[in-house]
């Protein structure tokens, strides 16, 4: 991954990274986005910043998301942690128990159902979105 | 004379007003914590709350995604209504952003339920209600 040191002008346009950003083109597409890290909580972030695990789950779950789509019956429920698929049942209660048995008790443990598109922008109506 | 179907009727509330439902969720610690949240058949999602009450409510994490109100952080919640029918984990997101556009309304809201959940019940509405009955079948 490539790192990108921040100086006084960058760290302004990214709003001081006390949240998640979006970096768009001239255009207004977005084409990345930032989030915090933990550690920068000295730094003001906010409750909305992930544990480091969450972190990492997360981007196994975008990793592996192809792979589940294939391996997995659509609507399966599949549990990530630390990277890894940990478990997978037909239920969301049977995947607990699953999860229960191997000791799997945080909260943080990622689950997701196969053949689920979670990537779709999503527009929420009737409500006032931020400007 | 039959009973009526057990519903739970609210008045709108807030400014503007706001239909709204009270809903149960149940803590990875078991406890049970009631939030009001606005009824809005516009959400595409069961339920997004704060990211406070995500970190209270949260039994597991869930993917990320965006929204017109930016980022959604991903959950698993307890619904603990049994007087619907509603007994079962859903999917759910927390955005501070959304939580901010409810409160402007009427501080007591938490949250925004939206359509996934209202078919799940039956919902109505009328000049001063707002209204969930359980879905038919339900005893």
């Amino acid at each position: 991954m490539t790192r990108v040191v921040l100086d006084a002008e960058l760290r302004s346009k990214l709003q001081g990274l006390t949240g998640p950003v979006e970096l768009c083109d001239e255009s207004g597409k977005v084409v990345a986005r930032v989030l915090p890290v933990p550690d920068g909580r000295s730094a003001g972030l906010s409750g909305e910043t992930a544990m480091p695990s969450e972190h990492d789950d997360q981007a196994a779950f975008r990793r592996l998301k192809p792979l589940i789509d294939q391996s997995y019956e659509r609507g399966r429920f599949v549990a990530i942690f630390e990277g890894e698929i940990v478990a997978d049942a037909a239920s969301f209660e049977e995947l607990e128990q699953l999860l229960r048995q191997k000791g799997k008790d945080s909260r943080q443990v990622l689950v997701i159902q196969a053949g689920v598109d979670y990537s779709e922008y999503a527009i929420i109506l009737t409500q006032e979105a931020r400007a | 004379m039959n009973p009526p179907p057990f519903e739970q009727r609210n008045p709108y509330k807030g400014s503007p007003p706001r239909p709204w439902v009270r809903l149960r969720l149940e803590a990875p610690s078991g406890s049970i914590e009631e939030l009001e949240v606005v009824a809005d058949t516009g959400n595409p999602f069961t339920l997004i709350l704060g990211t406070a009450a995500m970190s209270r409510l949260q039994v597991r994490n869930a993917p990320t995604r965006t929204s017109n109100f930016g980022l959604l952080r991903g959950g698993w919640f307890r619904l603990a209504m049994p007087d619907f029918g509603l007994v079962m984990s859903v999917l759910g997101y927390a955005s501070d952003a959304v939580l901010t556009a409810v409160k402007a309304s009427s501080p007591d809201f938490e949250g925004l339920a939206g359509l996934p959940l209202f078919r799940m019940v039956e919902y109505g509405g009328d000049a001063d209600w707002f209204w969930i009955r359980p879905a038919a079948g339900h005893p």
